[in-house]
């Protein structure tokens, strides 16, 4: 029998910055039996506690999930988010047994009854990465684009410490730096939220990305009842293993703070389409997580040249936000083992390209790529272990005169 | 179903004399009118005045056609958001079949949501998910589960249910949740009558509405998840991972469940014999109906219950080896229970666990093979590449 981990949450204003810490005491592994999770909000020192925990607890359970311990909080939750969590739990643990051995159980001091005030204004808090998804769900709520079905914006938030590292002050000033002209556009502010949360329960990434974003959201949960985040592909493409589907998102809302994915109905294209009316918001995406600086993009990571089709797609041939044009080098050198790794290609992209009936030399050459894309490793497997006894078995000269006659599509 | 695009006015109206319930009448471009009703059985309450579910019942009509939709009556702004998002979800999927739709009522109704609580109302269809879904809140074995309110049973998602009457319909499942002590509430549409049901979408949106008619007395209703979450690997589709998009602000239509295989979900049921005794999953006939017992429906919920090691609950179902090799998988819900109770096969029935096997190992094999087929057609340029 494991021993549960006990959280507690303090709630304080340090240098000018309102800070907010979960403390576990009794995690097993490591040799550290105590570890904390802090948020620091920047700018702002009014923010009321929120009257449950869940939002920060939330952010946690994938974690103490891989630890297989249950979490003993010293604080109030709401029934509706200890269902969500438990929800979470079950689901993540039947995906992926291997990384969440147990359906580890919350167990908090209380179990409140909260609503939102009457009163209560209905705005919303938008994460904002800078990214493509998320600069399409802050231009189409922020400037209306869907009508009255538009959330209330109050504020974009951005994250330290998911993509820039909590060390890299530098890093994430340029990110914020790079999105402060869309957020002047949009008429809104944009609210930092430092965290160290990503070394805690962040060892669940990418799976506990939108939980812990959903922490940072929910430090505004006193004056915004929803906290948007955006899809990072159509509802419909499963990506369970390394990211999340709408439906898993909505898991780490509770009874004061919901947590809404928006955008899930758009293909990447038709995202950039929506905002091809505005060249602010083009110039100012940032989709690149491989490169050396996050304040830009690559341009030739699996991610940038993705989104370099997707503008293709959109008829957009050399967007703002790439430094250099899109070149067949790029395609050329995307590494497409298999139908795992090639998936987002075909349906992010290719199906996109396809159905605008885009044409052209990078195309052509992604098609070619795709095409020799096989389902799973078994056939390559055993034209590998051919091709080792062919090695061993025909002289060089007869392999060179063989490999002359079959045709081009065979020469994998 | 409309056949032009354009606007399209959903008008409120009382389900007829002496019913409780909605009416909702749809007209559209060319004179297209239709009709939905959901009258509620047995009861006096009254259903509420948004008419967020309404909406939902009648929006996959007006996404097939495309245009815009106009509510003569009110909408709570979650509702108007969701139903947006579902639009804009099946649009993406199959842009050519559905169309993204803007949707106005003559009143939004704004405020907070309404206060969800630890009691919810739960669809009953009698399937085996949807049995296991009421269980395992029934027997707490869900973190932060519910407390049952009410079972609810939609009458009318199946044309055979109209030649029996409310009483007749219900009789065998108000027996079947007396010892939990679990009261029965009944909603009677038209919905399959009326071709209201969009096959790829599914009886999502109506059972969905027949939920929100008693939102006056309760805020949450759950739903049991249609597919396993491992079906949905393999085989995609927006239905199942959206998230709970016919929800409202004053009530919350929920999903629950998609994840145990089939002979644990039979086997939560050992507990409740007179609920196991009502399972059914048989699509042939009237919902109330015993089961066939010759579908593949009917056999792989049989299998469910031996592959748990229980004896069968009802005398209609069976399990031959000669039905097991031969289930039919003509859809990916089937292949997917057929091998997560393969999966799930606890002990005994060794011959039928065998055959089922030899099945679902078959079933394997034909996907890799017509795959690798694919790859090759693609490679040499005589297809287009693959997955679409």
């Amino acid at each position: 029998m494991t021993r549960p981990i006990h959280v507690w949450f303090e709630d304080g204003v340090e240098k000018g910055a309102q800070v907010r810490r979960l403390i576990f005491e009794g995690h097993e592994g490591e040799g550290i039996s105590r570890a904390e999770s802090w948020w620091r909000i920047f700018g702002v020192t009014d923010l009321s506690v929120p009257p449950v925990l869940d939002s920060f607890v939330s952010g946690h359970v994938l974690w103490a999930a891989m630890n297989g311990q249950d979490l003993r909080v010293h604080g109030p939750m709401s029934h509706g988010g200890l269902y969500n969590m438990g929800q979470l739990i079950e689901i993540r643990s039947v995906l992926s047994p291997e990384m969440y051995p147990r359906r580890i159980s919350v167990i908090p001091d209380q179990v409140v009854t909260v609503a939102r005030p009457a009163d209560d204004p209905g705005l919303a808090v938008a994460a904002l990465s800078g990214g493509l998804d998320s600069t399409f769900t802050a231009v189409r709520h922020a400037r209306r684009l869907v009508g009255a079905a538009a959330f209330r914006l109050a504020g974009l938030v951005m994250v330290h410490g998911f993509d820039a590292p909590i060390d890299r002050a530098d890093q994430f000033d340029e990110m914020r730096r790079r999105a402060e002209p869309l957020a002047q556009w949009l008429e809104l502010p944009i609210y930092t939220v430092a965290t160290n949360a990503k070394l805690t329960g962040g060892r669940a990434w990418p799976q506990a990305a939108i939980p812990l974003t959903a922490c940072a959201l929910a430090q505004f949960s006193d004056r915004c009842a929803v906290g948007l985040v955006s899809a990072g592909a159509p509802h419909g493409i499963p990506r369970f293993g390394i990211s999340h589907g709408g439906f898993l998102d909505a898991l780490s809302s509770n009874d004061f703070f919901q947590v809404v994915t928006d955008g899930g109905g758009f293909g990447r294209a038709d995202k950039i389409e929506a905002l091809s009316c505005f060249p602010q918001a083009l110039a100012a995406l940032k989709v690149c997580w491989e490169g050396p600086d996050p304040a830009r993009n690559c341009g030739h990571c699996q991610k940038c040249v993705l989104t370099r089709l997707n503008f293709l797609a959109a008829g957009l041939p050399d967007p703002p936000c790439f430094e250099t044009p899109l070149e067949l080098a790029h395609i050329e050198r995307l590494d497409l083992p298999s139908m795992y790794v090639a998936r987002d290609l075909f349906r992010l992209c290719w199906n996109e390209l396809e159905s605008r009936g885009r044409t052209g030399p990078a195309v052509d050459l992604l098609r070619r790529r795709l095409a020799r894309v096989p389902p799973n490793d078994h056939v390559p497997a055993a034209l590998r272990r051919v091709g080792w006894l062919t090695r061993r078995l025909v002289p060089a000269k007869a392999r060179h005169v063989i490999r002359r006659h079959l045709p081009a599509w065979l020469r994998l | 179903m409309p056949t032009m695009s354009g606007a399209f006015i959903l008008e409120p109206g009382a389900p007829g004399a002496g019913a409780r319930g909605w009416q909702g009448t749809l007209r559209g471009p060319g004179g297209y009118e239709t009709e939905l009703w959901l009258r509620l059985v047995d009861d006096a309450l009254t259903p509420p005045s948004v008419l967020d579910g309404l909406v939902g019942a009648m929006l996959p009509v007006v996404m097939r056609a495309g245009g815009s939709l106009h509510v003569r009556g009110s909408l709570t702004r979650s509702a108007l958001r969701n139903l947006t998002e579902f639009s804009e979800a099946w649009a993406n999927w199959q842009p050519g079949r559905f169309h993204r739709i803007r949707i106005e009522a003559d009143r939004v109704v704004d405020g907070p949501s309404a206060q969800s609580g630890d009691e919810a109302l739960f669809a009953w269809s009698g399937s085996l998910r949807s049995t296991h879904t009421l269980v395992r809140h029934l027997d707490g074995l869900v973190p932060g589960h519910f407390k049952v309110r009410a079972a609810v049973r939609v009458l009318g998602l199946r044309r055979a249910d109209d030649a029996v009457g409310d009483a007749a319909a219900l009789e065998g499942a108000r027996l079947a949740l007396a010892p939990d002590g679990v009261p029965l509430w009944a909603v009677r549409t038209n919905a399959a009558a009326a071709g209201l049901i969009d096959p790829e979408i599914g009886v999502l949106p109506i059972v969905g509405a027949a939920l929100h008619a008693f939102s006056t007395r309760c805020a949450v209703g759950l739903h049991a998840r249609s597919w396993l979450f491992a079906a949905q690997l393999r085989f995609p589709r927006p239905g199942p991972v959206l998230q709970d998009l016919c929800s409202g602000d004053h009530f919350a239509v929920r999903a629950d469940g998609g994840v145990n295989p089939p002979p644990q979900m039979a086997g939560a049921l050992l507990p409740h014999p007179a609920l196991a005794a009502a399972v059914s999953d048989c699509h042939r006939g009237p919902r109330h109906a015993p089961p066939c017992g010759r579908c593949p429906d009917c056999r792989l919920t049989a299998l469910a219950f031996l592959a748990a090691g229980h004896s069968l609950p009802r005398r209609e179902l069976r399990a031959g080896l000669a039905g097991v090799g031969t289930l039919r998988f003509n859809g990916p819900v089937r292949a997917a229970d057929a091998e997560a109770t393969l999966e799930g096969w606890r002990e005994g029935h060794r011959a039928l666990r065998g055959a089922l096997a030899a099945r679902v190992g078959l079933a394997a094999a034909v996907t890799d093979i017509r795959d690798h087929l694919r790859w090759f057609g693609a490679a040499a340029g005589l297809r287009p590449p693959w997955p679409r």
